[in-house]
C-alpha cells in the first residue's frame, strides 16, 4: 500500500476496533481478494488544505455485526441500520485519517456520507486502486482519491 | 435532580450510541432527547426544559453551528450549554466554535468517561445542577 493508503487503514482498523469491536485478519500482502460479495458502499469527500474523497465498502454481514455492536443489540434487532452504521465508521474514520496526516491545526470540510449504488468494489471503474482488509475472512475495501 | 440531555446528530447510529454511553456513565438522567438537524433541536428546545445539549456539525437542513446561533438570539435557551461532538479535530476549528459560544468538544470516536467527564464539567456536578 502507499503511505496514505497505509495511514487510511490503521486509522480504520483503528476506528473499527475502537467503535464496533470488529477486530482484522492479517493485512492481504498482495492486495487483492478475489471475492464476490454484497457489500454495503459509502462515499464521502473533503475540502481543505487538501481535497479529496473516500468510498468504502464493508460485506453486508460484517456491517450488520458493526450495527449491532455500536448500538448494542442483538443482529436480528438490526433493520435496515447498517448503512447508517458504516457511514459513521467512514465518517470518524476521515477525520480521524486527516488529523494524522496533516496535524490538528488545518480545518477540513468533510461531506456528509453518502451511499453509493456499487455493492461490489469490483465492479467500479478504479477497481485497480481497491486497498482490502479483512475481518474474520469478510472484506473491507477502500480506494483513497487525493 | 438528574439531568435533561438533548442529542443532535444525523446519524440514528451516533444518536443511539451517544445514549448508551451516557447510560454507562452511570449519571442521573431525566430525559433524553433526540433531534435530526438544528431545525427539529430548535423544536425541542422550544418545548422542553434542556440542560444540555450534545451537537454534531455537519447536518442537512441546520448544521450545527447554524444551531448555535440560533440558540443565541432566543433569551430561553441561549445560556444551554452546547457541547459538540464531532469527527473534525482542527484546533483552528474548536477555537472558531468556542468563540461562537460552545462549552466544550469532543471528538469521535468518544467514551464514557470523556461524556462523563463534560457534562460534570459543565454542569457543574449532579448536586448543584437546576
Amino acid at each position: 500500500m502507499s503511505p496514505n493508503n497505509d495511514l487510511f487503514a490503521k486509522t480504520l482498523i483503528n476506528i473499527l476496533e475502537k467503535t464496533a469491536f470488529i477486530f482484522i485478519d492479517d493485512l492481504p500482502t498482495n492486495n487483492t481478494f478475489e471475492y464476490e460479495c454484497d457489500c454495503i458502499g459509502i462515499e464521502i469527500s473533503y475540502t481543505g488544505d487538501s481535497d479529496g474523497s473516500c468510498s468504502l465498502w464493508i460485506a453486508k454481514d460484517l456491517a450488520t455485526e458493526i450495527a449491532a455492536n455500536m448500538l448494542g443489540c442483538d443482529e436480528n434487532e438490526i433493520e435496515n441500520k447498517q448503512v447508517d452504521a458504516c457511514k459513521e465508521i467512514l465518517n470518524m474514520t476521515v477525520g480521524n485519517y486527516l488529523t494524522e496526516k496533516f496535524g490538528e491545526e488545518p480545518v477540513f470540510n468533510v461531506g456528509i456520507p453518502n451511499q453509493i449504488p456499487e455493492n461490489n468494489p469490483n465492479d467500479t471503474d478504479h477497481y485497480n486502486k481497491i486497498n482490502w482488509i479483512i475481518s474474520n475472512d469478510l472484506p473491507i475495501a477502500f480506494i483513497l482519491s487525493e | 435532580m438528574a439531568y435533561s440531555i438533548l442529542i443532535t446528530d444525523d446519524s440514528e447510529t451516533i444518536r443511539a450510541v451517544l445514549k448508551r454511553t451516557i447510560s454507562m456513565t452511570e449519571l442521573p438522567v431525566s430525559a433524553i432527547y433526540e433531534s435530526s438537524h438544528g431545525k427539529e433541536a430548535l423544536e425541542v428546545l422550544h418545548n422542553e426544559w434542556v440542560d444540555i445539549v450534545f451537537t454534531d456539525i455537519n447536518m442537512p437542513e441546520m448544521n450545527g453551528i447554524e444551531l448555535i446561533s440560533e440558540m443565541k438570539k432566543h433569551p430561553e435557551y441561549r445560556k444551554t450549554p452546547v457541547v459538540v461532538i464531532s469527527t473534525e479535530g482542527s484546533t483552528t476549528r474548536v477555537k472558531e466554535l468556542k468563540e461562537k459560544g460552545i462549552n466544550d468538544y469532543i471528538r469521535k470516536p468518544f467514551t464514557p468517561e470523556s461524556i462523563r467527564d463534560v457534562i460534570l464539567k459543565t454542569l457543574g456536578g449532579w448536586n448543584e445542577s437546576k
